[in-house]
């Protein structure tokens, strides 16, 4: 009996759901082109996946205390522009550095969204549209040239170091990039998080009903600041990614990856009113959706399909989440009765 | 102070900006005991409990005595930590949190721990409901919880923390018959145990059932703690309002001319079958029935909300198809919801924006724009008419007590002169006072010719207040009685 509803718990769940989907996908697609189930690819898919993943960690964490920040890739772009410079400026520096100040800068911006939003209890979406037109429009007014092209070498090195690397059948090393490391590693200290801290039930409660919260002796103010300085650090951290990863500092890149990254989360099962997402959802919407460009191309369809494709997988998932609850409704009443 | 009390409160005043919400209120509440508090709305009930919560700190003065600790004002931390919780109309539960967190959470606050595992919540999940007497899977989610059973979940976080006393604030208003006795042993459990119960309600049969003693309160002033063998319903009334409220069965007197409403056969696929019923110009016939009865389908199939499958319904002997609220507006239906904030106001809006919304059409001047006179002027009619307490038509509607908000939502359909007014739960919510004035109301429509049908959940309701008696059960009517003679006991068996 009990491991039938340990089956059947595992079946309601969106990430198994989503698992599903990955796999019968990653089939259909190998079967056109066999090239994209090889070591190789799938490695490569982790790699350029990490930086939307670490953006993908913050935004997890707004959204299941059931707000929202639309600023985090301005914030991300801001880090990325004053932590380049810089170190640059200073003459010294290396990757460790650069990602720390980087994560500094991007935790105290992400504050002054934080406590905006607790302490005049302004609605978030509107508050990270202002701040994020703010950030970006002084970084950009006060830079008369904001690209920037000769980046010092440990970016680039870094992105370059692997991890448990071996060589494939025909002769490829491949390994696993340090990015994706860096991912592993912040999404599983926001599991133990989210799983094992007052802190973490916290910001469920916050989502589940506020008042709630508030009422039953959870420090909101303290939750709130932590919330939106967290996912300012994971957008400083994911700016220095992007910087090893591309080896240029652009103004305009990151802030086109923010529909993505909301999309992955939205697709790894979070919903958007809060109260409920999981790390596990979260890796596999990204995941999912970068396996879904990567096989975009090895199909050789173009890449204007690649919105269609994610927008009719984000309703399809949002549907399957619906159909599920109302599974669930259904199997108390069984049991009740 | 013996053992025998868990709390007592003496001199409790409370003022805010002038008005004196609590005047030197003392209430002593023993342990094991289930003690009632009751009073009209605005009466200072939720500030006492307030108060006692920690929530509101009481003036200078104040005295509260709990298992022997002296305090003149309670922080909630201090509350809880003497085994005091409160349980808010609301329930204040997460819905996105499995029933063992919910649970556990109050205490693991208290704790201050930060590191927990879910071995530890179903601990102390597990041994709340042991001591609450309730059966629940731990893992369910709270939001697929019925309401019922919701509520049992946050009494048993109450119980976890709450050695000495657990407030509940009118724990009944959103259960039928069958949840409130569950709640009930759940009361009788809890008793057993020494922990006191403080209950806030307003449905009398019920105050009667649960309590051991009952503090009235009016005007902020406690009218002094009775044991509830020393009172009967007229007494409480009486205290309550001031005023004795004459209540006795409604007298038939009305002439039996034509049936004003016919319906024959009216049924709806898994909602009500094999409905047939009449009635009369100033008739009033109350329906009760249990929740899922199938009752408030079947009178809003005659608002054309919920049109029937089959069925034919007759108004003034005319054969009317009411498919749509176009079509029952038509013919004089009008209908107040059982919802009245979510479906019956705009709570946002004026007091005469609302009473005026289903007329705007008579209220325009010769351009079609609505003139401001017309609309003030029938307003201020109908304020007066029922009664409504506002210092101004201007007023957003949420600001006014239950009593009156259902007030407004009668206006609003009164203003069209229906010939048959359907009401949902008159007086859900509404406490004893303007209860018996919402009903003086119905009456007096009554007298003047219309037909009106009420739909309660109160055996005691039905029975005062109508002409005749519908009893539904699952879908059909079981039976329909006079109501002269007719006592609340008997509805209760026939219900089941």
């Amino acid at each position: 009996m009990h491991k039938h509803q340990v089956l059947s718990k595992l079946f309601f769940k969106h990430e198994t759901m989503l698992f599903i989907i990955m796999i019968v996908f990653g089939v259909v697609v190998n079967s056109i082109n066999p090239a994209f189930l090889t070591a190789e690819n799938l490695f490569d898919i982790l790699k350029t996946s990490s930086i939307t993943g670490m953006m993908a960690l913050g935004v997890l964490i707004v959204m299941i205390s059931g707000g929202m920040d639309i600023s985090f890739t301005a914030i991300a772009t801001v880090s990325m522009g004053i932590t380049v410079r810089m170190l640059i400026a200073l003459g010294t520096g290396n990757i460790i550095v650069a990602f720390i100040i980087a994560g500094i800068i991007g935790a105290l911006l992400g504050s002054i969204n934080g406590f905006l939003i607790h302490r005049f209890n302004l609605p978030a979406l509107i508050v990270t549209l202002g701040t994020s037109n703010i950030f970006h429009g002084l970084l950009l007014s006060i830079l008369k040239v904001p690209h920037l092209y000769n980046v010092p070498g440990y970016y680039f090195a870094f992105s370059k170091l692997s991890f448990f690397s071996f060589t494939t059948a025909d002769g490829t090393v491949v390994g696993l990039s340090s990015l994706t490391v860096l991912l592993f590693v912040m999404a599983f200290i926001v599991w133990l998080t989210l799983r094992f801290t007052m802190l973490g039930r916290g910001i469920y409660a916050i989502g589940g009903s506020r008042e709630a919260a508030r009422r039953a002796g959870f420090k909101i103010m303290f939750i709130d600041l932590f919330i939106y300085s967290f996912i300012g650090f994971t957008a400083g951290v994911a700016s220095i990614e992007y910087v090893a990863m591309f080896r240029i500092v652009h103004p305009f890149n990151m802030m086109n990856m923010m529909l993505n990254v909301i999309a992955s989360v939205v697709l790894g099962g979070t919903s958007v009113t809060g109260g409920s997402g999981s790390v596990i959802g979260t890796l596999l919407g990204v995941w999912m959706i970068y396996m879904i460009t990567n096989s975009l191309i090895l199909m050789g369809i173009s890449s204007e399909w690649e919105s269609v494709v994610i927008g009719f997988i984000i309703i399809f998932s949002i549907g399957i989440n619906a159909f599920q609850k109302s599974l669930r409704k259904i199997e108390v009443k069984i049991i009740e009765n | 102070m013996s053992e025998k009390y868990c709390i007592v409160m003496e001199n409790i005043s409370k003022s805010y900006a002038g008005v004196e919400a609590l005047n030197n209120v003392s209430i002593d509440i023993r342990k094991g005991e289930v003690h009632c508090l009751i009073g009209e709305n605005g009466s200072g009930k939720s500030t006492l409990i307030k108060i006692i919560a920690g929530v509101i700190a009481p003036s200078r003065g104040a005295s509260i005595t709990i298992n022997e600790k002296h305090f003149s004002k309670l922080t909630p931390i201090d509350s809880m930590h003497q085994g005091i919780q409160i349980i808010y109309q609301d329930l204040s539960l997460f819905p996105n949190m499995t029933v063992a967190e919910n649970i556990a959470v109050n205490q693991l606050l208290e704790s201050d721990k930060q590191i927990i595992n879910k071995h530890l919540i179903h601990e102390i999940a597990s041994n709340a409901l042991k001591t609450s007497g309730v059966d629940l899977n731990l893992d369910t989610l709270v939001g697929d919880l019925s309401i019922a059973k919701q509520q049992s979940v946050a009494i048993s976080r109450a119980v976890a923390c709450g050695e000495c006393l657990i407030i509940m604030d009118e724990p009944t208003s959103s259960l039928g018959k069958k949840d409130i006795e569950y709640l009930f042993k759940i009361i009788h459990n809890l008793k057993s145990k020494g922990i006191s119960i403080l209950f806030v309600g307003h449905k009398l049969n019920e105050i009667f059932e649960i309590a051991d003693r009952v503090t009235v309160l009016k005007d902020g002033k406690s009218l002094g703690t009775h044991d509830i063998k020393d009172l009967t319903y007229q007494s409480i009334i009486t205290l309550m309002t001031g005023k004795s409220l004459m209540i006795s069965n409604y007298e038939k007197d009305y002439p039996s001319a034509e049936p004003i409403l016919e319906v024959r056969n009216l049924a709806k696929k898994s909602q009500f079958q094999d409905i047939n019923f009449m009635l009369y110009p100033g008739e009033i016939i109350g329906i009760i029935g249990l929740v899922g009865s199938g009752r408030t389908e079947m009178v809003s199939s005659l608002f054309g909300l919920n049109p029937s499958d089959i069925g034919e319904i007759f108004v003034n002997g005319k054969h009317t198809s009411i498919r749509s609220v176009q079509d029952a507006l038509k013919v004089g239906i009008c209908y107040v919801p059982e919802d009245r904030l979510s479906q019956g106001l705009f709570m946002n809006h004026s007091i005469k924006n609302n009473i005026t919304v289903t007329l705007l059409h008579d209220l325009l001047n010769k351009l079609g724009f609505l003139e401001s006179r017309k609309v003030d002027r029938s307003s201020t009619d109908w304020v007066k008419n029922l009664v409504i307490k506002t210092p101004s038509i201007d007023l957003p509607v949420k600001q006014l007590s239950g009593g009156n908000q259902q007030r407004v939502v009668i206006a609003k359909w009164l203003a069209r002169n229906p010939r048959i007014l359907i009401i949902d739960g008159p007086t859900i919510g509404v406490d004893v006072g303007a209860k018996e004035e919402i009903h003086k109301t119905i009456k007096n429509l009554a007298r003047n010719g219309m037909g009106i049908i009420f739909v309660s959940d109160e055996a005691l309701e039905v029975v005062q207040h109508s002409h005749r008696i519908i009893i539904m059960r699952e879908g059909r009517i079981k039976e329909i009685i006079d109501s002269k003679g007719v006592s609340e006991t008997d509805i209760f068996e026939k219900l089941v």
